[in-house]
């Protein structure tokens, strides 16, 4: 029997649990309780009486020279006192516990500790401490500034790996959105007064602020959220008025024709109006389109459609959803369209009517699926949104200053010359146009930045009512489908109307 | 190659352990100082895992142990070529792979010190069999064991709480 008493358990390091399961060995504990003892690391069975009673004897760190304590032993390279040859090293105790080694061994241990390629953080210095008492262990070195700032330096730098990268990331967005901007202004505005207006010396710091927004209130513009935003932003613009010195001719105090911050300020609320003035008219009627294209036979997931239409319910309610009402409307009038539905759908092509007399209460839960399919669909209104609804609303809220500033140029060639050019050319070329003669200001449309709003307005109402449109005729055309027939003498298909 | 600083720990360690009392524990070669073998049995003879069950250990020491830690793995091995006739098979264990590869923080780079010997790391490995009533393998064992072709050391093992 040696001197050496081995260390059985793994110094459980502070910053992550040693590996073996504690909780395991704590049941395993309970369960051989009889003839073992856990060591005071609590991780080390003795399954043997005899080792146990030895290891109760002794301190839960057996000390290297337990036996011959008069006579050192290094704790790295296992030699003790007797081999000490005069060019050993010097012995050290490093701290308060019985450990004691060469100085030498000592020194390639912390210099392995201080090695990166043996660390796991590279982010906070290592610790040396004794393994048996936990004590950091001083090693005195020669102070050197340029070390200790160029170490310093290098645990900043992997610290800030993460923000560096957020801040790569959220420079790129900020500088895109800022392009965006600027070209945006530049569409709509037109060469001339963008240039007049980035020249201007007072504006340059406060535009750069201004232009990433531009982005980021086209795409609020076209979500719910606008609605409620939006509206607050011209008190914003009034609070930071622009100056007047950059579009010449323009009289900031008057109303008619309007200066480009009341006529861009005053966008939200056309926008908002606009947006009720559709919402009166249709009354619904758009949902009713859409659900006159579902599908008539739902009813096998009923309960599910049921449930996730309620949550659905749920979250417009809790979110900003309009259309609420509209649905609450729709509702209303469902049994009607239902039973219209049924009353066209004589014809036996249609799938899945339901005729059969048994069926009353098929037909009712029909009906509710379909009063709830409406709301399912208009998930993407709410907070929930999918992937290409939200890619294909950011792409068309940045494209519209370029669709509003091409419409301008459309706008330039298909109304009257007089409309659209400065009455101060307008006097040699053209006798026309009176009105114009006498006021010595430019009109509205003069300015390529109106007419690029009124281009933009322009557009987005052709887009809604082409879109409007088609629902409508679908919806309309929904009852007139048929399934061709294949017709086998023919050898080929058939539209029979069934008459 | 063991360097010099190496093979004088080893050799310190060497006949202490030849002459080791640890139960269970048994040294089974040392031909040089760079690769021991160690049979290992957990005493517990109810252990519905391991009763009975004798495993290898090998041991593989850098020139720079103790400073660096040992390369330790279970090995299999045929009946033949053991003392007992019995062959080795790697013990089912959720920190075990089945090729032997071990998972336990005090084998890694940063959980080593040189304060530990191939006598202590033979008995916190037979503990840690000791301790496991898990017949399971650790997650995603069939993945690494296809796919590892790193030395254990270089493994760059995640420690959570109960898993690798």
């Amino acid at each position: 029997m040696s001197s050496e008493i081995p260390q059985h358990s793994p110094p459980a390091s502070p910053e992550r649990p040693a590996s073996p399961q504690p909780d395991e060995t704590n049941q395993s504990q309970s369960a051989a309780i009889a003839h073992s003892t856990a060591s005071i690391d609590s991780e080390t069975l003795l399954l043997d009486p005899s080792t146990a009673t030895i290891e109760k004897e002794e301190s839960p760190r057996p000390k290297p020279t337990r036996k011959d304590t008069d006579l050192k032993q290094c704790w790295i390279c296992y030699a003790d006192e007797t081999e000490d040859s005069p060019n050993t090293s010097r012995w050290r105790s490093p701290c308060a516990c019985s450990l004691v080694a060469h100085e030498s061994c000592l020194l390639d241990w912390v210099a392995d500790l201080e090695t990166p390629a043996s660390r796991r953080s590279k982010t906070t210095a290592p610790k040396i401490q004794c393994p048996q008492c936990k004590k950091d262990i001083k090693v005195a070195r020669p102070k050197s500034l340029v070390v200790e700032v160029t170490k310093a330096t290098e645990r900043l730098g992997s610290r800030l790996v993460i923000p560096g990268i957020i801040a790569v990331l959220g420079g790129g967005v900020y500088t895109g959105a800022t392009m965006h901007g600027i070209s945006s202004v530049f569409l709509v505005f037109g060469r001339e007064d963008f240039h007049g207006l980035i020249r201007d010396p007072t504006l340059s710091a406060k535009w750069l602020i201004t232009f990433p927004f531009i982005p980021v209130l086209l795409i609020l513009s076209r979500t719910n959220l606008g609605d409620q935003i939006l509206p607050t932003l011209p008190l914003l613009v009034y609070a930071t008025r622009l100056p007047q010195s950059w579009i010449s001719g323009m009289d900031h105090a008057q109303f008619w024709p309007p200066s480009p911050e009341l006529a861009f300020s005053s966008l939200p609320f056309i926008r908002s109006v606009y947006k009720r003035f559709v919402r009166t008219l249709l009354a619904g009627k758009e949902a009713q389109w859409e659900k006159a294209v579902q599908p008539r036979a739902g009813a096998a997931g009923d309960a599910d459609a049921a449930a996730a239409a309620e949550n659905v319910l749920q979250e417009n309610e809790a979110g900003i959803d309009i259309f609420n009402f509209e649905v609450e409307i729709v509702d209303g009038d469902e049994a009607n369209i239902a039973a219209d539905g049924q009353a066209a759908q004589a014809e036996p092509e249609i799938p899945a009517v339901d005729e059969a007399p048994g069926n009353q209460a098929g037909a009712g839960a029909q009906n509710n699926n379909n009063a709830n399919q409406p709301r399912a669909r208009q998930q993407p209104r709410g907070l929930t949104i999918t992937g290409t609804y939200l890619a294909d609303l950011v792409m068309g809220a940045l494209a519209l200053p370029a669709v509003a500033s091409v419409m301008g140029e459309l706008l330039k060639l298909g109304l009257p010359t007089s409309w659209t050019t400065p009455p101060q050319q307008l006097m040699f070329k053209l006798g026309g146009a009176p009105s114009f003669r006498v006021t010595s200001k430019p009109g509205f449309l003069h300015h390529k930045w109106a007419r690029s709003i009124v281009g933009g307005c322009l557009f987005i109402v052709m887009k809604d009512t082409l879109l409007l449109y088609s629902k409508y005729r679908i919806a309309k055309d929904h009852q007139k489908r048929r399934i061709c027939n294949w017709d086998k003498t023919l050898g080929r298909f058939v539209d029979d109307d069934g008459s | 190659m063991a360097g010099a600083f190496a093979s004088r720990r080893l050799q310190r360690e060497l006949p202490k352990l030849q002459a080791t009392t640890s139960p269970g524990i048994k040294l089974v070669s040392a031909t040089d100082l760079q690769e021991w073998l160690i049979d290992i049995q957990v005493m517990d003879s109810a252990h519905p895992l391991y009763a009975g069950q004798t495993y290898r250990l090998r041991f593989r020491f850098s020139g720079k142990y103790p400073i660096e830690a040992p390369e330790v793995m279970f090995i299999r091995a045929t009946a033949a070529s053991c003392w007992d006739q019995k062959p080795r098979s790697i013990p089912m264990h959720p920190h075990i792979y089945s090729n032997g590869i071990i998972c336990l923080d005090l084998l890694d780079k940063a959980g080593w010190s040189p304060v530990q010997n191939v006598e202590s790391v033979s008995m916190s490995l037979q503990s840690m069999l000791a301790g496991n009533y898990k017949n399971e393998r650790p997650e995603g064992d069939e993945v690494f064991v296809r796919t590892n072709t790193q030395r254990p050391r270089d493994v760059n093992f995640e420690f959570h709480d109960d898993d690798c």
